[in-house]
């Protein structure tokens, strides 16, 4: 699904003294199948943009098109664009309710009513997408299960609405490293072998430079940089205005660069880094 | 005016017990009594929601917790646990905010998973509305058990031997509030036994 | 369990030479080991900041002219003290872990636990966090810092890694990131910084041990080019 922003703005409380601007004039696009990373500080309109994308609200000014529809107009059925973009909350596991895991995945798709043949299929196919076994989990109480675990399948619960684009929102947040590696994992496979169109929204530059083909950054609700991660390390400067930090690796290698180094900009594996330095180590040698 | 008010006050004005009737119409009835006695009741509601917005406008919960905790300390006698009861409203009054943000969260997240709870007949949407209380008592739980480990390794043991950050002390202002309300009270209640018809 | 309110089934912790399975020593060890958990909503008791500070004082029966400087002295310390008066769910991530530490402080405990405190925090709250950390290491408190973030525990002057409940690694962070098999076999990794240093001395650059730092690191680069 391709997503068209165009002069997005909102404002919190318009006319009221505490009015809050929290988007302005943001523009950009998204193509079907892209891996999105949106990168922000807190406060800086990340939330609010994707509230906007999932028509939890509605943009103050500007218009979002999904595939060529306008849904900013007051008569499109936010309903529909909800089960088409679909939106995982920071810490989803939160929101789960249901007795067993199966009635909690099926939530989505029953609100959207699916048929009941359907949804059990429906189920099975999300808790297998996330790497659960439908088989041993269905009849748990989620509650019982691990940290992540309930992360996972509250995601499931989102992917059992099939969304063609899904948002994530701080994913990993509060897990251990081997919690976060896994999800990651299984989000990289939801964009490949799914072909999904997938927005990770987060404040961790390490875990969107890893994944993202594209990255856009907001600070203090306006879109200030956009690019693909190389392009996007070439500007720690940018990137460090807007309280942001570069990931570890691209940081050493662009204040090498900064002390003469000359060193290739795309680089994301720590060998590599270490062979390219030493090459320039001796070539300065010579 | 608030709307329990306005409907207490026809009420009492088109039902009066008494009075010489002025007017009448099927089982409607309007006395000169019903109308005093309604002028009063809507006088009364009024200055009741006025006091206790006022109450509420210049005195913090905080402060009310803990006039409320000294006030009443001296029920521990009959073995009342009035600091418990304290403690559990200044607790209350800090985690409001936090649950309402919590709710607001929730309300959002379940409403992205097609909740109908903006939609659809009253049945519908208490089925929605399930889904936003039993997380939110989870996580209440959850968060009360929390607080209650902070709060032991902070060497929370109940009120023996606790001291307190804020002062409170009876200044002279108080006391003349004191009396000036003693004065009102009597007052009302002098007023009250008199017989309407000397007015 | 360093604070008594778990108690070891079996062994003992020493706090001090008190015994934490004697409940008479309790309140003693808690007074000596204060705690900074991970959700900065759940263990701020007050409903303003400087009332919050106070509340592990209050418990400790402190009279309230020594509370108030002490109130004073430790939301200073933490930067905190011009927010002395505001409801604490108005403040951010940071600002709030940064009160709670000033509320165990003002107890002068021994030691501080901090349990994950900054793994809710986005990045600039952690900063913010570990800042006062490193402040408060160098003013001589001792620090028991439980995390699992890698760059986080570069602060430390020990580690300890623990796995399934058991002690896997001890010593400087140089001696365990020096480990990296036991580090992959507990799903961790050292920091990028050390594994980039590691990978160079793999590739006969003669660099030094010590690395731990970005800074350091790349000045200890440069140094390499001009000697060259």
């Amino acid at each position: 699904m391709r997503i068209e922003a165009k002069h997005l703005t909102y404002i919190y409380g318009p006319g009221l003294p505490w009015e809050k601007r929290a988007l302005s004039d943001v523009s950009f696009s998204i193509e079907s199948g892209e891996f999105i990373g949106l990168i922000g500080e807190t406060g800086s309109g990340k939330s609010t943009l994707v509230q906007i994308l999932n028509g939890l609200l509605r943009p103050t000014e500007g218009t979002i098109l999904l595939d060529g529809s306008d849904i900013s107009n007051r008569k499109v059925d936010l309903h529909r664009i909800r089960a088409q973009v679909g939106l995982v909350f920071q810490f989803p596991e939160q929101q789960l309710f249901a007795e067993t895991v199966a009635d909690d995945v099926a939530f989505g798709p029953k609100n959207l009513g699916v048929p009941k043949e359907e949804i059990g299929k429906r189920v099975d196919e999300a808790l297998l997408k996330v790497g659960l076994r439908p088989q041993s989990l269905r009849d748990r109480s989620p509650f019982t299960l691990s940290g992540g675990e309930k992360r996972l399948v509250s995601i499931a619960g989102v992917l059992a609405m099939r969304p063609k684009v899904l948002i994530l929102d701080e994913v990993t947040a509060g897990l251990d490293p081997k919690g976060k590696k896994e999800i990651l994992a299984r989000i990289q496979l939801l964009h490949r072998v799914e072909k999904a169109t997938i927005i990770l929204v987060s404040h961790d530059m390490d875990e969107i430079a890893l994944l993202s083909q594209r990255i856009l950054i907001l600070k203090e609700g306006k879109l200030i940089l956009e690019g693909s991660p190389v392009e996007i390390f070439t500007r720690a400067q940018d990137v460090r205005s807007a309280g942001l930090d570069l990931p570890t690796l691209p940081r050493i290698l662009s204040d090498l660069r900064c002390r003469g180094f000359q060193l290739p900009t795309a680089i994301f594996e720590v060998g590599e880094a270490a062979r390219w330095i030493r090459k320039e180590l001796f070539r300065a040698a010579d | 005016m608030y709307p329990e008010t306005r409907s207490c006050t026809v009420w009492k004005l088109l039902f009066p017990a008494e009075g010489q009737p002025l007017w009448q119409w099927w089982i409607f009835r309007i006395t000169d009594l019903g109308i005093w006695k309604a002028c009063f009741m809507s006088l009364r509601l009024a200055l009741l929601v006025f006091v206790t917005t006022l109450l509420t406008l210049v005195t913090s919960p905080m402060d009310l917790t803990d006039a409320l905790d000294r006030l009443f300390s001296f029920l521990k006698v009959l073995r009342i646990p009035v600091h418990e009861i304290a403690m559990m409203m200044t607790i209350a009054l800090r985690f409001i905010p936090t649950l309402l943000e919590e709710t607001d969260k929730i309300i959002k997240a379940q409403i992205s998973r097609g909740a109908p709870l903006d939609r659809g007949n009253i049945f519908r949407r208490m089925r929605g509305f399930v889904s936003v209380l039993i997380p939110l008592f989870v996580s209440a739980f959850r968060r009360a058990d929390e607080l209650a480990q902070a709060m032991e390794a902070r060497c929370y043991r109940g009120g023996e031997g606790r001291t307190r950050l804020k002062e409170m002390r009876l200044s002279s202002e108080d006391l003349w509030a004191t009396a000036l309300a003693l004065l009102f009270c009597a007052g009302t209640l002098a007023f009250n036994w008199m017989p309407y018809r000397w007015l | 369990m360093l604070n008594a309110l778990l108690i070891p089934t079996e062994g003992e912790v020493l706090v001090d030479g008190l015994d934490t399975r004697d409940s008479r020593n309790t309140w003693a060890i808690r007074q000596r080991v204060g705690m900074v958990f991970q959700n900065p909503d759940n263990q701020i008791v007050g409903t303003q900041v400087e009332e919050d500070v106070a509340f592990g004082l209050e418990n400790l029966g402190i009279p309230r002219q020594e509370m108030r400087r002490r109130v004073e002295e430790n939301l200073t310390r933490v930067g905190m003290l011009a927010y002395r008066q505001h409801p604490p769910h108005l403040l951010s991530g940071g600002q709030k872990q940064r009160v709670a530490i000033a509320g165990v402080l003002a107890m002068q405990p021994q030691s501080i636990v901090l349990d994950e405190a900054t793994s809710l925090l986005d990045p600039k709250g952690r900063l913010e966090v570990r800042k006062i950390l490193v402040q408060l290491h160098h003013e001589g408190v001792t620090l028991i810092l439980i995390t699992h973030l890698m760059e986080e525990a570069l602060l430390a002057d020990k580690l300890v890694i623990l796995n399934e409940g058991r002690i896997v690694l001890s010593g400087s962070p140089q001696e365990v990131f020096g480990q990296s098999e036991m580090l992959r076999h507990c799903h961790l990794e050292a920091p990028t910084v050390v594994r980039l240093a590691q990978a160079l001395r793999d590739q006969s650059v003669a660099l030094p041990n010590r690395i731990l730092q970005v800074e350091e690191l790349v000045d200890e680069l440069c140094v390499l080019k001009r000697s060259i």
